[in-house]
């Protein structure tokens, strides 16, 4: 582990500050003095705002003080500064950035590269479907027994009760749910047609040729 | 086939109506004159911003009703979630098990503590309603667990 404990703070070892210096860099966050406060202007940086160097005439000088700087720091649950500093910096790239995949080996070389698995995201997003909606669910797996052909109204009692939840879980659940006269649906054999209405205020025009109507030609 | 008919609080009021008697039931007069094909059809029509009833859209809470499926089913209105089922859920067996070798039991603390925070934002934290905002409480799960923000994780899934 690159990260190393003593009694009131945390240094690295040079292979890992080395590999610090290289994300850094290429983030272009410590380009200047301003840049890189700006960066820390987010809920989860702006404590440390006060203590970044502000004083540094060029990047190389401003890693070093900056990492310097960092070291020490924790937050008050005991996650060090840096820490904190590189996953909001990861958060900020697409996760199919060479740079993203290098602070994760960063952070794991630190031992707090925490990020789950893809699998263990799609668990918890299939344990969040499962919190609320159990009448609706039944309410939508007893109508589909009695019909292969069914339009709901998912409604709620204001704007963010979950409708948008409950329509995943019902259409993931009705997918699987059995059919006196047609049985259930394969994965591969269901095909599902968003149809999003944002643009009809803004552009009527667009909205009719490019959701509704689009989605109406595939059908026929 | 599935259809998800979203954003219906930007609708026009009438063009709910033109959907269902324009789209939906031409659609499925075309499949059951065609039964060999043996679709299936689906549609969802998430009503955030109770837009059906104020456009005066017909649907049927009814499901043998003989309107069905040609006039939308309304299902049972989504109902805020009391603070203490999200807490049931959070401390229960439904937490997949790599979370806690992820963070052990602090995430779950801190899922905790944001989604009491959320309920006192939302006014809606006091002891007599004392419910969660769902999608505010999901948004706030899925950010502890450095998941994709909520409706980033809906829309993948819908798309």
């Amino acid at each position: 582990m690159g990260l190393i404990s003593g009694s009131t703070e945390f240094s690295i070892s040079g292979k890992v500050r080395g590999k610090c210096h290289a994300v850094l860099k290429r983030s272009g966050k410590l380009k200047t003095n301003v840049t890189l406060k700006n960066f820390f202007a987010t809920a989860e940086l702006i404590a440390f705002e006060a203590i970044l160097p502000d004083d540094t005439s060029n990047e190389i000088e401003r890693c070093e003080a900056f990492i310097a700087a960092l070291l020490p720091q924790k937050d008050s649950a005991g996650t060090p500064a840096l820490v904190i500093f590189l996953r909001e910096l990861r958060n900020t790239i697409d996760e199919g950035n060479g740079l993203y995949q290098d602070i994760d080996d960063v952070l794991k070389e630190l031992g707090w590269n925490d990020r789950p698995s893809a699998q263990l995201q799609h668990d918890v997003f299939n344990a969040i479907l499962g919190l609320n909606f159990k009448a609706q669910a039944e309410e939508a797996v007893l109508a589909r027994k009695k019909s292969n052909a069914l339009a709901f109204l998912v409604s709620g009692k204001n704007a963010f009760c979950g409708q948008k939840a409950l329509t995943v879980r019902l259409t993931r659940r009705l997918c699987r749910s059995q059919n006196p006269l047609h049985g259930a649906l394969k994965d591969d054999s269901v095909r599902i047609f968003p149809i999003s209405l944002n643009s009809v205020i803004a552009q009527p025009s667009l909205y009719s040729q490019r959701d509704y109507t689009s989605v109406k030609k595939q059908v026929e | 086939m599935v259809f998800v008919l979203k954003d219906t609080e930007f609708l026009p009021k009438k063009l709910l109506n033109e959907l269902v008697e324009g789209f939906w039931q031409p659609l499925l007069k075309a499949v059951k004159a065609t039964p060999e094909l043996n679709r299936t059809l689906l549609l969802f029509m998430q009503d955030v911003g109770n837009v059906a009833h104020a456009c005066g859209l017909a649907w049927t809470q009814h499901p043998n009703y003989t309107e069905v499926p040609l006039m939308p089913y309304a299902l049972t209105p989504v109902v805020a979630l009391k603070a203490k089922e999200i807490d049931d859920w959070l401390l229960g067996t439904n937490i997949p098990s790599g979370l806690f070798e992820l963070s052990g039991q602090d995430i779950i603390d801190q899922a905790r503590q944001n989604t009491q925070i959320l309920l006192g934002e939302a006014g809606l934290g006091d002891d007599a309603t004392d419910e969660a905002l769902l999608e505010f409480a999901f948004e706030a799960i899925c950010s502890l667990c450095d998941l994709e923000s909520w409706d980033g994780v809906i829309a993948q899934w819908l798309n």
